[in-house]
């Protein structure tokens, strides 16, 4: 998203009060809005969501994902682990045999290795073409939507295809609007934002809103940070009342198990075997929770495997991805403080009880 | 109370485990009237309250906990008592007597409070119903020190 946080970018956003009937539109209506973009601005053009069944290893529902070379060369985020980046100077003006190069996320890359043909009939041009296999994406590529960065949809089984002014123009009207909804205009100032929205509201009929990424990333701040903050202190204070729990618990035992203590304290266990023992029992029964929260993961994760989630499913150990590790291991850490906090407490709670009158409880 | 198993901390530990439940389950109802905008927020609240009987099911165990340790602390205090000439079932009785005392004050606190704020409190009731399970419990724990 970084890339496109420059001046004189505008990222499009449909007014959510603006009405819409896709029915009234036609591909007449969104030419002319596009007439106008080739014409008068750079603009970069990114979708996706286009369901495809192609044969593939997993049976899962391949999603199409069109992007324009403007988008391609700015936005970094389809990196390839093999084969070469994306040409955009192909044509469409044959009858058949229509070949474009395509990259894939690696879970098409058995069935469809480098050079490979995907014969398809495209969704949004409905007709016949031949996808070749020019590079594979690295795996878990993802795309976060531009209003809500948290959002994220993974590339593994994903065809992500270059579009130019010529695919445009033989697209349907659903690829063609689907496609303004979140075009990205470059080097543009605002007189010709505003004469684009109003382009947009006289052929379409639609209120469009143009937002810098700076702008975004604003509304992002003051509509999800302040809900992430308050997330956070409910999650702070819940897991301060339950190690206060733990604590109380755990000197509830030791008010039960204090003649036992005193009394193999007094034929010679050291406070530092002691608090060993107690470290390796709270230390299990961290580890326990640890492996249990693994599981709860992986099984989220590999669900979507399960389920046919082509746009969720992840690669890695039962699909657990680098944020899940890095979760889990925020977990060890707050589990080996609150495992250090009951323990200290526990042996400050015996040492605190002399031997004689321990024994004679 | 007099001649009562329970000391001043005991007293204050079960009343606090209580208003611990109660708290937690009044809070599980508040935040479902909560009008939340953020779906974010919204997600992470349905998560919780989704799982509520679980939650307090296991909360309720602190109690269970509560009523173990101290009357196995008791034991010998209750045999003494037992030989001084008082009745297992008059400690059984007193025990259950005051056991409900400390339920019965932090129940209508929060029921006060639940009117106050304008939440259904009958989770609560239902936790009264466990608690009450729980004090049978552990009044069948004190009659059983009889025979040991």
């Amino acid at each position: 998203m970084k890339q496109f946080n420059q001046s004189g970018v505008f990222i499009a956003n449909l007014d959510p009060e603006s009405d819409m009937n896709m029915g009234e539109i036609d591909k007449n209506d969104t030419r002319q809005v596009y007439d106008f973009l080739n014409e008068n601005m750079k603009y970069a053009l990114y979708t996706d969501g286009f369901i495809v069944s192609i044969p593939n290893e997993y049976d899962m529902e391949v999603s199409f994902a069109y992007l324009n070379e403007e988008y391609y060369s700015t936005s970094k985020q389809f990196e390839l682990s093999q084969g070469r980046k994306l040409e955009f100077d192909y044509t469409l003006d044959k009858d058949e045999d229509i070949e474009i190069p395509v990259l894939i996320g690696k879970g098409l890359s058995k069935t469809y290795p480098i050079g490979s043909i995907i014969k398809v009939e495209d969704p949004a041009i409905q007709k016949q073409v031949n996808y070749r296999v020019s590079g594979i994406l690295k795996p878990n590529v993802k795309h976060s939507n531009l209003y809500s960065l948290n959002s994220k949809q993974y590339y593994n089984f994903s065809v992500v295809i270059p579009v130019n002014k010529e695919f445009i123009n033989s697209s349907n009207v659903g690829l063609q609007l689907q496609g303004l909804f979140d075009v990205i205009v470059v080097q543009a100032s605002e007189s010709s934002i505003n004469e684009l929205k109003d382009i947009i509201s006289t052929n379409l009929g639609l209120k469009f809103n143009f937002y810098t990424q700076d702008e975004n990333f604003e509304y992002y701040n003051d509509f999800y940070i302040g809900s992430l903050k308050l997330i956070g202190v409910l999650t702070a204070l819940i897991c301060i009342v339950l190690t206060c729990v733990a604590v109380w618990s755990s000197l509830a035992s030791i008010r039960l198990m204090i003649k036992d203590f005193t009394i193999n304290l007094f034929v010679g266990l050291g406070y530092n075997k002691l608090r060993m023992i107690c470290y390796g029992y709270y230390g299990i029964l961290s580890f326990i929770n640890v492996i249990v929260l693994f599981i709860i993961t992986a099984c989220s994760r590999y669900g979507t495997w399960h389920r046919k989630d082509a746009q969720f499913s992840t690669y890695g150990i039962f699909g657990v991805i680098g944020m899940d590790w890095l979760a889990l291991l925020a977990v060890v850490i707050f589990d080996a403080v609150i495992v250090g906090i009951i323990v200290e407490i526990m042996m400050w709670k015996i040492k605190k009880v002399p031997i004689s009158l321990g024994v004679l409880q | 109370m007099k001649k009562s198993l329970f000391r001043a901390i005991d007293r204050i530990e079960l009343f606090s485990c209580y208003m611990l439940c109660f708290g937690f389950n009044l809070a599980f109802d508040y935040a479902k009237t909560i009008p939340v905008d953020s779906f974010l927020l919204q997600s992470f609240l349905k998560q919780l309250y989704d799982y509520q009987m679980i939650f307090m099911f296991l909360l309720t165990f602190i109690i269970l906990i509560f009523h173990y340790q101290m009357l196995s602390r008791k034991k010998v205090e209750l045999h003494c008592r037992i030989l001084v000439g008082d009745t297992i079932h008059s400690a059984v009785f007193k025990y259950i007597i005051e056991c409900l005392l400390i339920l019965v004050i932090p129940f209508l606190l929060f029921a006060i409070l639940s009117i106050g704020l304008d939440i259904r409190f009958i989770n609560n009731v239902f936790l009264v119903c466990v608690f009450l399970f729980y004090i049978m419990i552990s009044a069948m724990m004190v009659i059983r020190f009889e025979n040991i």
